[in-house]
């Protein structure tokens, strides 16, 4: 007997019961701050009222989702869910599950910010506006040269402590017309790489190697220069110097840009206001006092 | 109001249900004109008996290929956001495209270098009436209310609107006609998404998709799928994704297929699906001979095979290639293994499971069905993926963000548990949580169009994480000389087939070669060894595989042993200083191989894996940075890898 009851008491869903009880008796049937449809107060309504609207809605949704319109024994099971779904709400609102429910309230702060967001989307940038927003932030818009290039590429791996000798011998003997074609080893990437920005080289040869490559200036082989695969005489073909863009170029980038920064001042602005009409009280146990820091953090950052 | 209501609770049941995903692929049986002999035929014309002097004109195959995520949640998961991501995927993009951000734990991160495209695959609901009051209706605007808020907006006093709009909603003073949240207007997150994609995109240098993840997740067995569009918004957005909630949706994947057909029937566009996480399936994920209550048969096959071309078989809720059960001669199949449970740990995982949860074995298991079938269900190509929770594709080891929220980086992730189930006593630690992987796709140039093509003929490859690349081709004629061609992937287009492709009608005599290379990340580690995996299916109708080790770094004292088997590569790793370097293994390898075992009445795969060197896990630069000691049996160290779609040879 106290063996099962001891197993009893450890049953999640006893627990479950155990505390839900517990809430029904605190805040009672209905009692308390309930949260309401909007435009109601008082008791939770016993009444579901589905109008014609509301089974569009449902329809249309079945529609967009399925491609086709629901049946008539789909729609009812549409309206039995929605109707479902919608007494589950009351009564658990009605015994306050969505109190600390870590899901819920991150749900509605996120629609209240979606709200914000939207105002934000509402007003077009003018064109001066993105110019300006790109002139004093040209970092963020600049673009990076472009370079063309050949290069023989020399394996590390296999030449061992000779790759830099082969590489320097090899050298002098491009710049005196070797057939690049001939020279060095086999390279994956191919040995031609088209107009390509620095980031891209960047991306496929590191960091190293495009740093050293845009600083070549001259006509002939160069080099050796050093990448994450090996080493490579250059020969740099073309180069477009790094510049600014016309707004036309950017102008999706910028706007977005500036968009973003708008709504982050916008939605700090309008939380700041929220924030003014609360009075927080940190209560703290005094063995665990916060810190000055800790204190100073700015409201609303997530902890 | 109610569908406010509705939404919420559809949230919750969604999480409640499950927070995962995985994907997945196959294709038409080799009898129909499949992508890979078209792509033979139409190189054909490319490269015609008398070439061009220049070998670098007419070059119109994939140079390079892209790396890319195509599976990241965003705070607009409702799992993701319980687990507290802030991020949007507006935030997404922007870290992907190599942007420094603010992590949902206020650190500060950034890609060691950007990604080359993303898929933002989130669930979707939500809210949004702005537009229509902004937008379109005069009629608001003759109120005093709407014309006030309307200034204000305009005016720059978008703040005070909104609290003013949140307060008039919230007393029941909204002005007459206005949308309220809850109505028709009412925008959904999937618009939200689709505007984040649009905005994202940038065709020749990076490519944001549309896409979210279908998460039927039934007993937590996971038969998660990601969708995909070619398609921009104008086409996305006439639908609302496909559900798994009863009424609206379904947890049928054959369900999911019908919608992705409705799509295409009423847009034109396209779709593809991409199954993952079958290690979570609990047997479930490549059935044999039953699904949902029916019988695995041709038209199972044939359209499983024509949605899902791709599987992701990588990423941070482990990696199911192989599994060492399944495949005790493979030295290397352990690795970063999920074998526990289902998804949510409420089931243990039994061994007669694993035959239908791994890709291996689905390839083999493939061929035994198109025997029977004449169609192949899971004749899929590889890629990995994230699935990160965080908005976070952050997938190096030495840069690793975590898969949710709380496993961003701090000492406590080497401890924490990240899954425990109290009935069936599973325990998932933090520490297991793999920091994998990312999808290469050989297309022809960054776009949407190009990169989708490229899946769907499945010319892809799955990582571990880093980025190397790697090149696969099958013909009947290369010689070992082509291994030393200036432009291997010339000579591959040329004579063969890429990965992803077919080989049928062996010539007489000839038996199938393999052009096969790899270099190395251009900031990562050397390579170990290319090894091609061969399944079959024998004489007797029995499904066999075999692993060859084809070309090794250090070749010069590495020669196999007695025993048939190559010598390790050996490891340079510090694990305590997480730190390595590339003194062994070797930047680039490359070889032209032969089936030395081959039956020309047998069908077969081929696939190569492309192992590097041994390098610190992600738990090992952890232990090193926050000075905190790992637990016992924690892996510190790994062969990252690659794993390329396979070529199916059919007779």
């Amino acid at each position: 007997m106290q063996e099962s009851f001891k197993k009893l008491i450890r049953e999640p869903l006893v627990h479950f019961l155990i505390i839900g009880t517990g809430l029904f008796l605190l805040f009672g049937w209905g009692g308390g701050p309930v949260p309401l449809p909007a435009g109601q107060s008082g008791l939770p309504s016993t009444k579901i009222v589905i109008a014609p609207s509301d089974i569009d809605q449902m329809t249309a949704a079945f529609t967009r989702t399925w491609q086709r319109p629901p049946t008539e024994t789909e729609v009812k099971v549409l309206v039995d869910n929605f109707v479902r779904d919608e007494i589950y709400y009351r009564e658990g609102l009605a015994i306050g599950l969505d109190r600390d429910d870590s899901v819920i309230r991150r749900r509605m702060r996120q629609k209240m910010e979606f709200i914000f967001e939207d105002i934000t989307a509402q007003a077009e940038p003018t064109d001066d506006e993105l110019l300006a927003y790109m002139k004093t932030h040209p970092d963020a818009y600049l673009m990076d040269p472009q370079i063309a290039f050949r290069h023989v590429y020399f394996n590390a791996n296999m030449r061992g402590k000779n790759a830099e000798a082969d590489a320097r011998q090899i050298l002098a003997r491009l710049n005196e017309g070797m057939d690049a074609e001939l020279a060095g080893d086999p390279f994956m990437l191919g040995a031609e790489i088209s107009l390509s920005p620095l980031w891209d080289i960047r991306k496929q040869f590191g960091e190293e190697f495009s740093r050293n490559l845009s600083g070549l200036m001259s006509e002939k082989w160069e080099g050796p220069l050093r990448s994450g695969f090996g080493l490579h005489l250059v020969l740099v073909i073309q180069r477009v110097a790094s510049r600014l863009p016309e707004l036309e170029e950017v102008r999706k980038t910028v706007k977005r840009d500036l968009m973003a920064e708008r709504q982050k001042e916008l939605m700090d602005a309008a939380y700041a206001k929220l924030r003014d009409r609360y009075t927080v009280e940190i209560e703290r146990s005094e063995t665990k006092a916060l810190s000055s820091a800790e204190e100073k953090m700015p409201q609303g950052v997530l902890r | 109001m109610n569908k406010r209501v509705l939404s919420i609770t559809f949230l919750i049941i969604l999480m409640v249900a499950g927070l995962t995903l995985t994907a997945h692929a196959a294709d038409e049986a080799a009898t129909d004109p499949c992508l890979g002999t078209a792509d033979h035929d139409k190189l054909d014309k490319v490269f015609p008996s008398k070439p061009n002097y220049s070998p670098y004109a007419g070059r119109n195959f994939p140079t390079r290929p892209y790396f890319g995520d195509t599976h990241l949640h965003t705070s607009f998961s409702m799992d993701a956001g319980a687990f507290g991501a802030r991020l949007t995927p507006r935030d997404a993009y922007l870290f992907a495209k190599g942007k420094e951000i603010t992590s949902n734990t206020n650190q500060p991160v950034k890609l060691s270098r950007s990604l080359d495209f993303l898929v933002v695959a989130d669930h979707s609901d939500g809210m949004g009436f702005f537009p229509q009051l902004m937008g379109g209706d005069p009629e608001l605007l003759t109120t005093p209310q709407g014309r006030k808020w309307y200034d204000q907006i305009k005016g720059g006093q978008g703040a005070d609107a909104a609290l003013d709009i949140i307060m008039s909603f919230g007393l029941g003073k909204m002005p007459k006609g206005f949308p309220v949240p809850g109505t028709r207007a009412y925008r959904d997150a999937w618009q939200e998404t689709i505007k984040a994609a649009e905005e994202a995109n940038d065709p020749g240098r990076f490519t944001a998709f549309i896409g979210y993840e279908w998460t039927s997740n039934t007993a937590a067995n996971n038969l998660h799928r990601n969708i995909i569009f070619r398609d921009n918004a104008d086409k996305a957005s006439r639908v609302e994704p496909h559900t798994t909630l009863k009424p609206l949706g379904s947890d049928n994947p054959a369900d999911l297929w019908k919608w992705m057909s409705a799509y295409e029937e009423k847009t034109g566009g396209d779709v593809l699906a991409i199954a993952h996480n079958g290690n979570l399936s609990n047997g479930t994920m490549f059935p044999m001979v039953e699904a949902f209550g029916k019988k695995i048969d041709r038209e199972y096959a044939v359209t499983r095979a024509k949605w899902e071309r791709l599987y992701e078989m990588t990423q941070t809720k482990g990696t199911g290639e192989a599994h060492p059960y399944l495949s005790p001669n493979d030295e290397f199949a352990d690795f970063e293994i999920w074998d526990k449970c289902n998804l949510d740990g409420s089931m243990a995982k039994t061994k007669d499971m694993l035959k239908f949860e791994y890709a291996r074995e689905a390839l083999k298991n493939g061929l035994y069905l198109e025997s029977k079938l004449s169609v192949n269900p899971y004749k899929f190509g590889m890629i990995g993926s994230s699935d990160a929770h965080n908005g976070l594709a952050a997938m190096e080891e030495e840069n690793f963000f975590g898969k949710t929220a709380p496993q961003e980086p701090s000492p406590e992730r080497m401890t924490k548990t990240f899954i425990k189930h109290s009935k069936t006593g599973v325990t998932i630690m933090d520490w297991e949580v793999s920091a994998s992987g990312y999808a290469a796709v050989w297309a022809t140039e960054n776009t949407r169009e190009a990169i989708f093509d490229a899946m769907q003929r499945r010319e892809t490859y799955a990582t571990t994480g880093p980025r190397m690349f790697v090149r696969f081709f099958g013909g009947w004629d290369f010689e070992p000389n082509d291994a030393h061609n200036r432009l291997p992937a010339a000579i591959g287009y040329s004579k063969g087939v890429p990965m992803g492709g077919d080989l049928s009608a062996a010539p007489a005599g000839k038996v199938p070669t393999f052009l096969v290379a790899a270099l190395k990340d251009p900031i990562g580690a050397n390579l170990d060894r290319i090894q091609i995996i061969k399944g079959w299916l024998d004489a007797r109708g029995d499904v066999q595989e075999k692993i060859y080790d084809v070309v090794w770094g250090d070749a010069d004292n590495r020669k196999f042993g007695a025993d048939g088997k190559l010598p390790s590569v050996g490891s340079t790793v510090d694990a305590e200083n997480a730190t390595w370097t590339n003194t062994i293994g070797n930047p680039e390898l490359i070889t032209v191989w032969k089936d030395p075992d081959f039956d020309a009445k047998q069908r077969a795969f081929y696939y190569a894996r492309v192992l590097e060197i041994p390098t610190p896990r992600w738990t090992a630069y952890d232990a090193k940075r926050f000075g905190f000691k790992p637990l016992p049996g924690t892996t510190m160290t790994l062969q990252e890898r690659a794993y390329t779609s396979p070529i199916w040879y059919t007779p």
